[in-house]
């Protein structure tokens, strides 16, 4: 795996040498660029787990993130857990919700997945529950990933 | 196509058997392999990291399970 940017097609070491020698209106051009792309870089690895770190040219992560945040998903609708709604008003309802949202598309497909809705009356349906959340939170620490990778603050 | 293969699922799943064990290291794995993915750059550092991040899952979950027994009863 490389460190090449696709963003301004520098390795991250060249681009914070570039910076921090000032070299002057490429350098900053380079900055600007990744300031914009950055935000749709994190918005594409939220509605597809892995599609932000495969623009990215992270090839391993890519594939790491969509399975690891698919694998949890679709195991938690099979499970039959827990899927909140958006509700405002009711605190622990929102924070499931968010946290549930965060596995972006695969959020949207619980209902395929999920078609006899959910049983927390079981222990497997409290599982399902966690593991739809846990989906959700860790492609939000994939899409914190690629956006710092984007701005080009991380390296590895 | 995915709506169908899910709803043949349901429908002969109906309700899920899995074990607590069971739900445990799948959830484990898959989080182990997340933070892998995150946290090491090389393949061979992200499998060492994932199957050592695997284990200590199971043992602390195993321990809290001791731990929670005397309680049960």
């Amino acid at each position: 795996m490389n460190n090449d940017n696709p963003i301004d097609g520098t390795s991250s070491s060249d681009a914070l040498t570039h910076n921090s020698a000032g070299d002057g209106g490429g350098a900053n051009q380079r900055e600007i660029r990744r300031d914009v792309l950055a935000p749709f870089i994190a918005v594409t690895a939220w509605i597809v787990p892995g599609l932000g770190h495969l623009v990215l040219r992270r090839w391993g992560r890519a594939l790491i993130f969509f399975l690891a945040v698919g694998g949890l998903a679709v195991a938690g609708y099979l499970l039959r857990g827990n899927v909140f709604p958006p509700r405002i008003g009711e605190p622990f309802g929102t924070l499931g919700f968010l946290a549930d949202a965060g596995a972006g598309i695969f959020y949207l497909l619980s209902r395929f997945f999920e078609t006899a809705g959910p049983d927390v009356s079981r222990a497997a349906g409290d599982y399902g529950t966690r593991f739809i959340a846990a989906a959700g939170i860790v492609n939000l620490l994939s899409v914190f990933d690629a956006y710092e990778i984007a701005l080009g603050r991380r390296t590895m | 196509m995915i709506a169908n293969w899910a709803e043949v699922v349901n429908a002969q799943a109906g309700s899920p058997q899995i074990s607590h064990f069971s739900a445990m290291c799948l959830f484990a794995l898959l989080i182990s392999v997340a933070l892998a993915g995150l946290t090491k750059r090389t393949a061979s550092e992200r499998v060492k990291y994932a199957a050592s991040c695997f284990l200590k899952f199971l043992a602390v979950g195993i321990a809290i399970g001791w731990l929670m027994y005397p309680f049960s009863h």
